[in-house]
Order: structure tokens, then sequence, then C-alpha cells
């Protein structure tokens, strides 16, 4: 009974607080891509999606002038194989939760890029939710020797 | 006070000579990744580097080999794999001399030598990559005991590769001693290479 009572005002609260900070609602961290080596016609983006908000979202498209077409890709080593996967539904963003882009994990895939992505560039990169709406940020471009580039999950 | 004394007189030489004794007879520890033992994977299979100069898996002879599979389009994971393997290989110091790193091409339509080339030496210019006769694909995959499979795009235009994610470690027989995944911790992976290093030529 107490219990029911804290859960309720526990989503009461959360109503409150997403309330609060609809207006935005998504942001977007830590966007970059990584420096392509000659020749190379395809490139992976990384970023951090954080939702602050208690309603679930989805990514629907990414898209940017730096590539023909951005798919959202998801890699998976099971059973001895390097799987990677183009995910067509979108991606399911979590009420408060941080959806990581990271390599060796889920990742944009910058197809058919216009130029060849030079460390230290950037380029604008823009994200549809079906909730949130548009959103646009800049992706740096990082050289294969950095640390965070070879983060693995 | 004295009784207490001499019981630790005898008993710490003792403790030693058993540790001592415990370590003759103990067998080397395990490598951090998989061992097998001494497989011939990959022999006899004709493949040729980015100079287009034929070379085998047990050409390697001498060295300590890393092995692994991969492709040219492959923008996250091999990358990743390459940058590791990279450091991997920087942090060995004065023994990274007698270690190459190679990637095998499972898409050698589209990797010619010149793509292969410019793809792996952007990494680290003593990278090695290999190619296998278009031909021959199914053959040379069937040697290492591995697989590629073409996985083409909704629209039909593009191809992925779905690829075996193992990681091959020649000795300096060039005896297959090793199989690492891909994610595996880099340091742990070095201190196995060191050792295989130290086995002598
Ligand atoms: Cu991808």
């Amino acid at each position: 009974m107490r219990n029911a009572f804290v859960s309720s005002l526990f989503a009461a609260f959360c109503l409150l607080t997403s309330v609060a900070d609809a207006a935005p609602g998504i942001a977007l961290e830590g966007g970059r891509a990584r420096e392509t080596a000659p020749g190379q016609t395809v490139g992976a983006g990384y970023v951090t999606i954080i939702n602050a908000t208690a309603t679930p979202d989805r990514l629907l498209r990414v898209a940017s002038p730096a590539a023909a077409e951005v798919q959202i890709h998801d890699t998976s080593m099971q059973n001895g194989m390097m799987q990677m996967r183009l995910i067509t539904a979108g991606l399911s963003i979590p009420a408060n939760a941080r959806v990581e882009l990271k390599p060796g994990s889920m990742h944009l895939m910058l197809v058919r890029l216009a130029k060849p992505l030079v460390t230290g560039n950037s380029f604008p990169v823009t994200f549809e939710f079906e909730r949130s709406g548009r959103l646009v940020t800049q992706f740096t471009v990082e050289s294969t020797g950095s640390a965070s580039a070879t983060e693995h999950r | 006070m004295s009784k207490h004394f001499s019981l630790r007189a005898i008993a710490l030489p003792l403790l030693a000579a058993v540790a001592l004794m415990s370590a003759c007879s103990a067998p080397p520890p395990p490598f951090n990744a998989t061992e097998v033992p001494g497989l011939k994977y990959g022999y006899g299979v004709e493949l040729t580097d980015t100079d287009d100069k034929p070379r085998r898996i047990e050409d390697f002879r001498g060295n300590v080999t890393v092995v692994f599979f991969g492709f040219t389009r492959c923008p996250d994971v091999c990358p990743t794999t390459l940058m590791r393997l990279r450091q991997m290989r920087a942090s060995l110091g004065a023994a990274a001399t007698d270690v190459k790193v190679v990637l095998i091409s499972v898409d050698p339509e589209r990797d010619t030598a010149d793509a292969l080339r410019a793809y792996v030496k952007h990494f680290d210019p003593s990278f090695i990559g290999l190619r296998s006769d278009t031909k021959n694909l199914e053959g040379m995959l069937r040697a290492f005991h591995s697989v590629a499979v073409r996985v083409p795009a909704a629209d039909g235009s593009d191809y992925t590769i779905d690829h075996s994610s193992s990681i091959f470690v020649y000795d300096r027989k060039a005896e297959l001693r090793l199989l690492a995944e891909p994610n595996m911790d880099m340091t742990l992976l070095a201190a196995d290479l060191r050792r295989l290093v130290a086995e002598g030529k």
C-alpha cells in the first residue's frame, strides 16, 4: 500500500520534471568522426545521446553534408563472428538515459564521403528525433591515434 | 619467547624451500589469450602482399605474427582493431621488431593491392595487408578455419561482410599458438607476445 503511494508520488515527480525540461529534451555530446585512410569512402562517427526527460524518444534519421548518406549501424561480435547491421527502424532512446554510439558498438556510418575526413576538421550532423525534432551538432575529426577513438566496449 | 623464535627460524627456510621446489616443477603460467597446440592454419595458401609479392603464412617463420581478417570498407571495428594493435605493438619496445601484424582481406574484389596498402599503412607503416585470389577466397578461408559472408544492403546497391573475429597469433615456428578476440585487453596480449618473442628464433 505504502509502496503504491511512493511509486505514484515518484511518477508525479517524474511527470513534473519532464514538463520542466521538455524544451530541448535531448542533448548530443562528444560528436566525433574518425579520420579516413587514403581512398576510403566510408567513415565512422560517434556521439552520446542524452535523454534527460521521462519520455522515451526515437532517433529516426541522421544526415550530414559530409556524406551522401548517414546510416545508424550496430557492430556485434557473436559466436566468433564480427557483424555490422543497419538499424532500419530507428534507434530507441529510453527515458532518462544516455545512449552511447562508440567504437565496436553502435555507430554512425558515413557512406560515400564528400571528401576525406582529415584530423582537426569538423562538420555538422543533423539528428531527427520522433519527439524532439531536429538537432544539429558538430562532429570533430579525430586522428586514428587518439585514445578516445580506440575505446572498446 | 625463545621457543617462538626457534620455531620461526625453522619454519621460514622450510617455507622458502617448499616455494622454490614448487616453482621448479610448476608448469609455465597460462597465456592470457586462448592457447592452441601449434596448429598449421592457413598453410599452403597462396596470398599476395600489397606489392603483389607471393606470401604464405609459413613464410613468416622467425617472427611472431598477428593475423586477423577484415576489409577496407569496414569503418568501425577494423580500424579499431588496427589502432589497438598499433598501440599494442608500440608498447613492446625493441621486441616489436620481431612482431608482424597482418590483415588478410575478406573482400579481395574491392580491396585492390593499392586500396589495401593505403588502408593498412595508414595505421602503421609496418602493417602488412594480404589478399587471396578472388577465385580462391573460399579455399583461403577454409584453410584458416574462418568464415566470411557477404550481406547485401537493403537496396542491393552495396554489401558488407560478416567475418570471423578471432585474432590468430603464430609463434616463431609459424605455428598457430594463440587465439584472441579483438576486444581483449591489449596489455594482456602484449604480455603474451613478449613471451612468444622470448621463445627464441
Ligand atoms: Cu558500420
